[in-house]
């Protein structure tokens, strides 16, 4: 089979030679003793075992609700236990930092008196929640659930490009695509040491459980979904599936005596863990948005009573706001007292007048982001855009330019991808999932997500990308 | 003990109901069609009116036909619409449809073999599209293949679901769809049964109700229990007050009872217990009155009309809290 090596940026897989980097060596020599027919085979195997399994997103767009196939690309991107080390130690400083910065902005708020965060920053953010200030969740837990984005630099080394703090998605294609490789490829599996990520259903449900209101010796956790037509509704299901506990919509669920119940065949049930799959505006139409169909009149209520836990916690989503990012290494140094162990990227704040110039100047070379959007939605790649897009966003930015941030274009790492008709480098970044209950977990795995099409920056499932199974080798084989 | 989320309780509820529904869609349109082609060329307007017939069995289903379809066209078109149509509510393609639907829906409750099962069949109807332009003898094949599907799926269910309340639910949903169906299918199909056999072709009659035994899986059953004599009386008995065959009203009703009353053991008599045990004492009780009675096909109507009752008084009682 034919191996190509990417001309930019980092490979993953190959020195900028040609030779396969020792951690690949074994993997592309497994691919290599199969024959083209036999990979033809198998990936068709591999489509269709993803359609019959219904592994899907649901796209938004005309028609509401398509399934759509989240594409995976079989071969496996392979990281060594010892940069998987520095990786997890990264991910855990952060989320710890964030979690204190959260618990202090709900609180104290000692780092906006001490002028380590801008107060506008935080009261200009759609995302702080007022009514939350003086409610602490239990143990001071927020974010239990959170998906850190990385990407490899030039030379390998990994950066933080955002924190997902509110509901980080695509665990479930995690575990999915390990299931489907070891079915579809199994003798790719038998050099490599490659550590586990099953445990994490029972690593979430713990974490969960951590969270319940005290004294609630079994509590009762429920996934609380927008519904069928939600994008991640998959992941939804899969995740209450593989935890046993219920998949819940507001409909199901009921406020009385300042606690949460299920509508259940027996009557009224009451629930302790809600892990929320919607934003915070959609949970409760008594003190966000009246015109959610989605939430729980009554539900925040119950929540500051201290009789129901909310995971992610409500207000969280203050952290993941873009324009917080380029503080995190302040806020790592202001709670913590250390420096950031995973180096992020340069980043322009559109609130500020001269960053705001300079990115308005210089839009063709800057990928400028909606702060409090995701999924690649609201987001302009300036380098790969054209001229009549770039004027059309200027007018979006320009209008409201305190909604944006920009980084420079950050050349993503290249991984051999099968394109059909032999393996070429295609872009990918990686997102871990980082669990906190008794103490911080980061699950020895992660999303690794693929632009798809030669040339495309583009990753995000919503917008034609795909995944890969992501190994984490275990030290010794390392 | 916590009780089974409600909403996804009705949706597995209807999951038994559609999958059921699927198979006998697929089961009585097959016989049918196998009983239109036995008798054609015996008396050609007969064969016609056995697909007005399979109407008349699906309450609401929709066969599009010129005025006066000849024999092929109708053939053709009620094995279109029964097998493939999504506009025919009661068709395979549909019922399997919404069956994957509910399962969608509450796929945290399913075994994974289940919705694999399902939607692998759900994915094969659909890729039938009025452009496939599938023959007849192609829609004749599909038929018999989804119905081995579906046995694997309901086989599925058997063998990897908890025996909890969701199975319970399931096989409500199951039992109820099956003999409000066995009960549409006597309502149509008693009146030529119960005519007076002098002024009958007798080759077609028997023909005629073999295919009536054939539509609710019981053929064989009747035949082990009664031999090759099809007395139709007899067969009337049989699909309504049999203690063995699973299509008859009598096995269907009291594994539904068996359900409520294993729901709630030990509570208090509930409303939809209480209104089947008065349908099923009647059949009880009343067994022969009811068999004497002139109008047996209207008091077949009736019984239908009754379950539906009990359907709606479980869906108050467990679905809507």
């Amino acid at each position: 089979m034919d191996w190509q090596h990417a001309s930019q940026g980092f490979d993953e897989a190959f020195t900028s030679d040609g030779a396969a980097r020792a951690l690949y060596e074994e993997l592309i020599g497994t691919f290599n003793g199969m024959s083209e027919a036999e990979i033809v085979r198998r990936e068709k195997l591999q489509e269709m075992s993803l359609v019959n399994q219904g592994i899907t997103f649901t796209v938004y767009g005309k028609e509401e609700g398509v399934e759509r196939v989240f594409p995976f690309d079989f071969v496996p991107r392979i990281i060594s236990g010892r940069d998987w080390s520095m990786v997890e130690r990264g991910i855990v400083q952060r989320v710890t930092a964030i979690n204190m910065y959260l618990e202090d902005l709900y609180s104290e708020q000692h780092c906006l008196r001490e002028g380590i965060m801008p107060q506008e920053l935080v009261f200009g953010s759609e995302d702080f929640r007022r009514e939350l200030i003086g409610t602490r969740p239990r143990h001071g837990i927020y974010t239990h659930i959170v998906g850190t984005d990385l990407l490899r630099d030039d030379d390998g080394g990994f950066l933080v490009l955002e924190d997902n703090c509110r509901n980080p998605s695509g665990v479930s294609y995690v575990l999915e695509n390990r299931n489907l490789l070891f079915r579809v490829f199994p003798e790719l599996f038998n050099r490599y040491a490659v550590r586990q990520v099953e445990r994490y259903p029972q690593m979430l449900l713990e974490a969960l459980r951590h969270s319940a209101p005290r004294g609630r010796e079994t509590p009762v956790v429920a996934v609380l979904t927008p519904g069928i037509y939600n994008s991640a509704y998959f992941e939804h299901s899969f995740l209450a599936r593989e935890m046993g506990v219920p998949l819940v919509e507001g409909r199901d669920l009921i406020v009385e005596d300042d606690q949460v119940f299920m509508r259940t065949t027996r009557g009224k049930q009451r629930v302790d863990v809600i892990y929320r799959r919607i934003d915070d505006i959609y949970l409760d139409p008594v003190v966000f948005d009246m015109n959610s169909m989605l939430g729980v009149p009554g539900l925040m209520h119950a929540y500051r009573c201290g009789n129901v836990a909310i995971a992610n916690a409500p207000g969280s989503g203050v952290a993941d706001n873009k324009s917080i990012y380029p503080y995190v290494p302040d806020l790592i140094r202001f709670y913590l007292d250390e420096e950031i162990i995973l180096p992020q990227v340069h980043t322009w704040i559109g609130r500020r007048e001269d960053d705001r110039r300079y990115i308005s100047e210089h839009l063709s070379e800057l990928v400028v982001k909606l702060c409090g959007g995701a999924g690649g939605y609201g987001m302009l790649v300036g380098p790969a855009a054209s001229k009549k897009e770039i004027e059309e966003f200027r007018v979006q930015f320009e209008s409201k330019p305190e909604d944006y941030i920009a980084q420079p274009l950050v050349e993503f790492s290249h991984h051999p991808t099968y394109t059909g008709d032999g393996f070429a480098p295609r872009r990918v970044d990686l997102r871990p999932f980082v669990l906190y209950g008794d103490g911080i977990k980061v699950l020895p795995g992660g999303l690794t997500r693929v632009a798809m099409e030669e040339g495309s920056y583009v990753v995000n499932s919503s917008q034609g990308g795909g995944s890969k199974d992501t190994w984490i080798l275990a030290e010794q084989d390392s | 003990m916590i009780g089974m989320l409600a909403r996804a309780a009705e949706n597995i509820y209807w999951l038994g109901r559609y999958l059921e529904r699927a198979e006998s869609a697929a089961r009585i349109t097959q016989c049918m069609d196998q009983l239109s082609l036995e008798i054609r060329g015996l008396d050609a307007d007969l064969a016609v009116n056995i697909w007005t017939n399979l109407q008349d069995m699906f309450p609401g289903s929709i066969v599009k036909t010129s005025d006066a379809p000849s024999l092929d066209e109708i053939t053709e078109q009620s094995l279109r619409s029964f097998l493939m149509s999504y506009d025919n509510q009661l068709s395979v393609a549909y019922s399997i449809r919404s069956a994957r639907e509910n399962a969608r829906v509450i796929r945290e409750n399913l075994t994974r073999e289940t919705f694999v099962l399902l939607n692998e069949c759900h994915l094969r109807l659909q890729s039938y599209t009025p452009q496939t332009g599938l023959n007849m003898m192609e829609m004749r094949s599909i038929l018999s293949s989804i119905r081995q599907e579906i046995f694997g799926i309901q086989g599925a269910i058997k063998q990897t679901f908890t025996r909890d309340e969701g199975l319970l639910f399931l096989d409500m949903g199951s039992v109820m769809e099956r003999a409000y169906r066995t009960l549409l299918l006597l309502s149509v199909k008693l009146p030529f049964m119960l005519s007076a056999t002098d002024q009958v072709d007798l080759p077609v009659y028997y023909a005629r109700i073999r295919a009536a035994l054939k539509a609710v899986a019981s053929l064989e059953n009747y035949r082990r229990n009664h031999g090759a004599d099809l007395d139709p009386k007899r067969v009337a008995r049989f699909l309504l007050f049999d203690r063995r065959t699973p299509h008859s009203v009598h096995v269907c009703l009291r594994e539904l009872k068996q359900h409520l009353e294993e729901l709630e053991i030990g509570a208090p008599l509930t409303n939809p217990a209480r209104m089947l045990g008065k349908i099923t004492a009647r059949l009880e009780y009343e067994e022969q009155e009811i068999l004497a009675g002139s109008n047996l096909d209207v008091t077949c109507q009736k019984l239908a009309t009754d379950i539906n009752e009990v359907h709606d008084a479980i869906s108050r009682l467990y679905f809507t809290v």
